[in-house]
């Protein structure tokens, strides 16, 4: 069973997404896409490759600008794990886990830290702990291209969540890892949701982190949300879609 | 009868003729677009520079790689020029009795054109080149979109540093060749003119005014301000692959020697055109 807990006051929304359209050069990838994703949530985005999935995190983030509809971040602590881990390769692993407490930020942005100017044996610490946290030691440091794909992810998710964001978007962060990883980056996902009550969107292909990790699922096809729901509805819907997608078959609307 | 699918009909030429203005049009639009970036960015950088606000952590390494890299090739190519346009003259000139002045041309030539242009040239294909490849690369693994969902301006971060180091590493660089390229005039004159290296040093004395150096520097600043943030612009600005990282790194070499052809006629207009 999900560990999905039903609120009993309103939950706050922290992430909130109207209407939203997006296209590349006449690709029309986001056709109408609206979505509210609450604190202390966990919201699982599935869909087949090529859907939109990483457009419609990069334009959450803003990485994207979006041709029509609403985005609405209710905190600026936010952040992003990418698909492809991104590390900067020139930087040690510490340098990278510790990039936002070192660097300056980026005043243009607007963005408020919850940590700054710390001591460098503070954030050497913070660094420690974190990466301790995604089960990796002694490793600080090391350089990127010294570390199989799966640390790489690791040490990715570590620097994404060092400042302790509110709102955190993973690209597939369980892709490529081997299944003791993938519960280790599944329960943190779900510590996160408890300890910060962030507001997590989770791209996903693995059951195993639709079953572990999410509070509800949404489904995307042909730009659209095709369905939403908890983990227990979508063994029990009879849209199509979501019929498809849980029983991984090849006859369906998903397949037309 | 002629066969009419061997002759050039219409059906032929009209396919060409489009071809050729969609892809001029595409290139222009190109270029208008990167230009923009490129001003874009600078209402970023400018004011960060003027109020001071870099890291100066990386100055010292960051102009110490453009000089290690570039300078031993600007040398070779400003030395040489000025050997070369040494080689051209004295004789004549001697000839005609004005060998006194060599040193005067050799000079002139170098100090306001050949030592920046050389210097430029040099900076452009190992630093500009290396500047695109890298931001390139960071751009499509996502580097730099990760960077800024940390919060931290790709701009101020990555490019802040390497401009202050090009705008501070080309002028200096270009006094060096300047020296240079004169002193390998003087060699040659003497060796094929016999024109005393005393008498040389003195008419390049004679000739040489603050204006010129003034003007000299002004272009070697403009000239590395160019390089640094046309190849940034370029490098964060590719989209695809392995494939893009490569037209990035030799557009961002083009474009900059475009740039400092037609910034250096623009400067020279502004210090001697009004003459
Ligand atoms: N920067 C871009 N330029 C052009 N097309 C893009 C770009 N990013 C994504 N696309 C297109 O948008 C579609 C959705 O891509 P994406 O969001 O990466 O899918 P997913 O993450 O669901 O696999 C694809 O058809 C892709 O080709
Ligand atoms: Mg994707």
């Amino acid at each position: 069973m999900s560990s999905y807990l039903p609120v009993q006051h309103a939950p706050k929304t922290l992430i909130h997404v109207k209407d939203l359209h997006k296209s590349f050069n006449g690709n029309h990838v986001l056709r109408g896409i609206s979505l509210d994703v609450h604190e202390k949530e966990v919201m699982c985005i599935i869909g087949i490759s090529g859907c939109g999935k990483s457009t419609l995190l990069r334009c959450i983030s803003g990485l994207e600008t979006s041709d029509a509809g609403e985005i609405h971040l209710e905190d600026d602590n936010f952040t992003m794990v990418f698909q492809y881990s991104a590390l900067f390769d020139s930087l040690s692993v510490y340098e990278n886990v510790g990039f936002s407490l070192l660097e300056e930020p980026d005043e243009s942005t607007g963005t408020t830290r919850r940590f700054q100017n710390l001591p460098e044996a503070e954030v050497r610490r913070i660094v420690e702990e974190k990466l301790r946290l995604v089960g990796l030691d002694g490793i600080e440091d090391k350089f990127p291209n010294e570390l199989s794909g799966g640390m790489q992810k690791r040490v990715s998710f570590a620097r994404a969540i060092v400042s302790d964001p509110k709102i955190i978007l993973y690209d597939e962060p369980t892709a490529g890892l081997d299944p003791i990883a993938s519960t280790v980056i599944e329960d943190y996902i779900l510590k996160l949701r408890d300890e910060l009550e962030a507001a997590s969107v989770v791209v996903t292909h693995q059951h195993s982190t639709i079953h572990r990790a999410a509070d509800r699922i949404c489904l995307l096809h042909e730009g659209r949300v095709q369905w939403i729901g908890t983990p227990q509805e979508l063994e029990r819907t009879d849209n199509p879609y979501a019929r498809q997608f849980a029983n991984a078959s090849l006859e369906g609307p998903l397949t037309d | 009868m002629v066969n009419p699918a061997l002759s050039p009909s219409q059906s032929t030429w009209f396919p060409l003729t489009r071809w050729f203005f969609v892809t001029l049009a595409q290139k222009s639009q190109g270029m208008f677009w990167t230009i923009g970036t490129a001003v874009n960015y600078s209402r970023t950088l400018i004011p960060c520079l003027l109020k001071g606000r870099v890291s100066f952590k990386h100055l010292f390494g960051q102009t110490a790689f453009i000089g290690v890299d570039a300078l031993g090739i600007a040398l070779v190519m400003t030395t040489f020029a000025g050997m070369v346009i040494a080689l051209q003259i004295s004789k004549e000139m001697v000839k005609q009795g004005a060998g006194n002045y060599v040193g005067a041309l050799v000079a002139m030539a170098t100090l306001r054109e050949l030592a920046p242009i050389m210097t430029a040239v040099a900076v452009i294909s190992m630093v500009g080149s290396a500047y695109a490849a890298e931001l390139s690369t960071m751009q499509i693994t996502k580097q730099i979109d990760a960077m800024r969902t940390l919060h931290v301006s790709p701009l101020r971060y990555l490019v802040l540093p390497r401009l202050l180091a090009g705008i501070v590493a080309l002028p200096l660089m270009t006094v060096i060749t300047t020296i240079s390229g004169i002193l390998g005039g003087m060699v040659v004159s003497n060796l094929l003119a016999d024109i005393h290296p005393g008498v040389y040093l003195d008419s390049v004395w004679q000739q040489v005014e603050y204006k010129d150096v003034f003007s000299t520097l002004t272009k070697s600043v403009v000239f590395g301000y160019l390089i640094v943030v046309l190849s940034a612009t370029i490098g964060l600005n590719t989209k695809g692959g392995a494939k893009e990282v490569g037209t990035a790194t030799t557009q961002a070499v083009v474009w900059s020697f475009l740039a400092i052809a037609v910034f250096d006629y623009i400067l020279t207009y502004l210090f001697y055109g009004s003459m």
